[in-house]
């Protein structure tokens, strides 16, 4: 797992909420990351999409700049992918 | 549509599985058209998730917060400081710590230039102390690379530089003391270490200054320089065998 992504799972607080396992926190760090990135692929507007996937194909240096740029409320957009992310795994387990 | 919300499973089903099958279940609804998209960003999650971690650090809530106070805690992996290394060339995670780090210095740094003395709650705060932790660690590791000799191999960026100076400071000071206190036990304790400067004498002798990584960040982007340590007396002529300040802070 990657050390942001177990950064980011431990700040949610569920890891010491279920007792995870570490089989069970790999698991919840996949799914993490897939609500977060599914969440910017659902809110890049239409017009930029392509420039996004250009950049992405191009390994641009500057995707995380460009995402912060161009996903209207980027922040609040990952808040909510994060949130939705603790209530499903909440609701789920 | 709610972004990330699961795909309804009949609840007999979860009922019986054990929690990491029924994880499985958990499928974000994705946008139609944008199956491409979402591979193209999967390869890219590092820098998405480094970026996702910096901007809720800014947002996060007093709970959120906690624990990220409590991950912050940690020591910072030695491998951050791998000798020999160049760490803006490598991408492995933990130097994707490091840009982290970097990030969050320059946006602290963004934070007082702008003049925001009063940051609002859950940002400033939470950033300010994952900073300071950070920069204590960071300032700590480099003491054992000073005293074991491995910052000889160290390629830090400029934006660390600070805080091996810092670092460099401390043993040193560490070592003046250790001097001074085997010289008062009787012991025979040299006046000066083998090459190296000459012991500080005389009871006013100010202890460095701890716990503020703050205040050394201040100047690592900015163009001024750091105001040379205060010396208390009259300076102590060089003798010709001692080592050049310049040759210690190069070290």
């Amino acid at each position: 797992m990657l050390t942001q992504t177990k950064q980011l799972l431990q700040s949610t607080g569920l890891l010491d909420k279920l007792s995870a396992s570490e089989l069970l926190t790999e698991k919840l760090g996949e799914k993490l990351e897939k609500y977060i990135i599914t969440a910017l692929a659902n809110s890049i507007p239409d017009d930029k999409a392509a420039e996004l996937e250009e950049k992405i194909n191009d390994d641009d240096p500057k995707l995380a700049e460009y995402l912060k740029s161009n996903v209207p409320d980027y922040e609040s957009i990952l808040q909510t992918a994060v949130d939705n992310f603790v209530a499903d795994a909440e609701k789920t387990l | 549509m709610t972004e990330g919300s699961p795909e309804g499973v009949p609840s007999e089903e979860l009922a019986g599985a054990d929690r990491e099958a029924r994880l499985e279940i958990m499928e974000p609804k994705l946008s139609p058209g944008r199956e491409r998209l979402r591979g193209g960003l999967f390869g890219k999650k590092e820098i998405i998730l480094a970026a996702t971690l910096l901007s809720l650090a800014g947002n996060a809530s007093a709970e959120t917060g906690r624990h990220l106070d409590s991950y912050v805690d940690r020591p910072i992996p030695a491998s951050f400081f791998k000798p020999g290394v160049d760490l803006e060339s490598l991408d492995s995670d933990e130097i994707v710590t490091s840009y982290q780090l970097e990030d969050l210095l320059k946006e602290r740094l963004k934070i007082k230039q702008q003049g925001d003395t009063a940051p609002k709650v859950g940002q400033g705060e939470i950033k300010g102390s994952i900073l300071e932790m950070n920069g204590r660690k960071i300032i700590d590791t480099l003491k054992v690379a000073i005293e074991s000799g491995d910052d000889k191999n160290l390629q830090l960026p400029d934006s660390l530089q600070g805080f091996y100076k810092r670092a460099l400071k401390e043993v040193e000071d560490r070592r003046n003391m250790e001097t001074a206190g085997r010289a008062l036990k009787g012991s025979p304790a040299p006046l000066e270490r083998p090459g190296g400067k000459k012991r500080r004498q005389g009871p006013s002798h100010r202890a460095p200054r701890q716990g503020n990584a703050g205040s050394e960040i201040d100047y690592l982007f900015a163009d001024k320089k750091p105001k040379p340590p205060r010396t208390v007396g009259k300076p102590v002529p060089q003798r010709a065998d001692q080592e050049e300040p310049e040759k210690v802070a190069s070290r």
